[in-house]
């Protein structure tokens, strides 16, 4: 088969300026502009169903309250793992409002320090034990009970209701100490590294990227391409190293190791794009 | 040593490891989507009844005040009670088929948090 005959690989440096703008695209998806309120049903993303512009239901949500409701919630797991075989953390770079909320904070221009690599294995300690296991062993009613920490819930459900409430000059119920602490310590964050809360604790990125490795759609090296110049680990802002791992499970699917020009995103059944020899592709596969 | 061109995820020229992808990744979505159908069909029994109350009774998570529980039928139901907040929403059980609301329609003044 002639080599000029191959498919040209995917240009994913020209997707990258649109992102921003993906993920604004699926805000209109996951806060509820049509009012449809379809709370009932697991959403993919990070997003308290309790946002009174929330469409959709929290997996995370829903993984705890049935955890401590001692049921296997299958609805939601199904969601899950049909969302982590076909992209994977691609919903954590394009798709999560939270996620969207938290790279927005990243643009205002203050002196950020990327968190050490081992960090990101932190958020497994998050899903096992306060989405898991203490709902499970103690109930909701633990102060460590996942929504009763979460700063997506205080920031999208527990500040409408209390504007809501103050405004209607009702009594405003706070949230309790631990919450408004995380809160208030994500706030900071957000100023001082980027997204603090999918690189530290959230829990459905640690789903997500465990799939990273199988998922349909994934990032691949091109051993041709590669010069070992460590442009793609100064690019990514989240401990992983794309040059070794390109499907680490850290990698949020930013794609902006994607700029080096030598990682490239593969999709299921597709075969490496530098199969032919690079003189043979030249200027392609960014 | 093979010249095989190689990438970090594993993959040759011959499409093996991508076989080998490919094949995980339909055997986890359709585990995904047999759980998904499967928690549909026969786990989710719908308290309180009706069509309505079906999509809420699937993820177990209830709009505020529509008061819709997830459980299965080996679940002994108590009398209607909040057992579990939501930031601001609560999950109802409900008991003998009944849709029990809660008292208020401000969950939030409910919301211990």
């Amino acid at each position: 088969m002639a080599m000029t005959e191959r498919k040209p690989p995917l240009r994913t440096a020209r997707w990258l300026k649109w992102r921003p703008w993906v993920q604004f695209g699926f805000l209109f998806v996951w806060l509820d502009p049509l009012m449809l309120r379809i709370h009932s049903f697991c959403g993919p993303v990070f997003h308290c169903y309790a946002c009174p512009l929330a469409t959709f239901a929290c997996p995370i949500g829903i993984i705890a309250n049935f955890s401590a409701l001692h049921l296997i919630p299958f609805i939601a797991l199904g969601t899950l793992a049909v969302i982590s075989a076909s992209v994977g953390a691609f919903i954590c770079g394009w798709v999560c409002p939270f996620g969207w909320l938290q790279d927005m904070f990243a643009r205002i221009p203050t002196p950020k320090v990327r968190l050490p690599r081992w960090a990101g294995h932190s958020r497994y300690v998050v899903l096992v034990a306060l989405v898991i296991v203490i709902p499970f062993v103690w109930g909701d009613a633990h102060p460590l009970f996942i929504c009763r920490v979460c700063p997506a819930g205080a920031l999208e459900a527990a500040v409408p209701s209390m504007a809501k409430a103050a405004a209607a000059g009702e009594g405003v119920a706070w949230p309790n100490t631990i919450k408004i602490s995380v809160t208030v310590l994500f706030l900071l964050a957000l100023f001082f590294t980027w997204r603090p809360w999918c690189t530290l604790l959230c829990p459905l990125g640690a789903i997500y990227g465990l799939s990273n490795r199988f998922s349909g759609i994934f990032l691949r090296v091109s051993d041709h391409k590669c010069v070992k110049c460590g442009l793609c680990r100064k690019l990514c802002k989240y401990g992983v190293l794309p040059d070794k791992n390109p499907n680490d499970t850290r990698c949020v699917r930013c794609l902006e190791c994607t700029k080096c020009g030598a990682i490239t995103v593969g999709i299921l059944a597709t075969k490496p794009s530098d199969a032919a020899a690079p003189a043979d592709v030249p200027g392609e596969d960014v | 040593m093979s010249e095989t061109p190689t990438d970090s995820v594993g993959d040759d020229v011959t499409g093996r490891i991508t076989a080998w992808r490919l094949i995980v990744t339909l055997l986890i979505a359709l585990l995904g989507a047999g759980a998904f159908v499967y928690g549909a069909l026969f786990h989710i029994i719908v308290i309180g009844g009706g069509a309505a109350a079906g999509p809420a009774a699937l993820s177990g998570t209830t709009d505020a005040g529509s008061a819709v529980g997830a459980t299965d039928s080996s679940i002994e139901m108590p009398e209607p009670q909040v057992v579990h907040d939501v930031t601001v929403a609560a999950i109802v059980r409900l008991a003998d088929g009944e849709i029990e609301k809660p008292a208020t329609d401000q969950p939030a003044a409910a919301c211990p948090t």
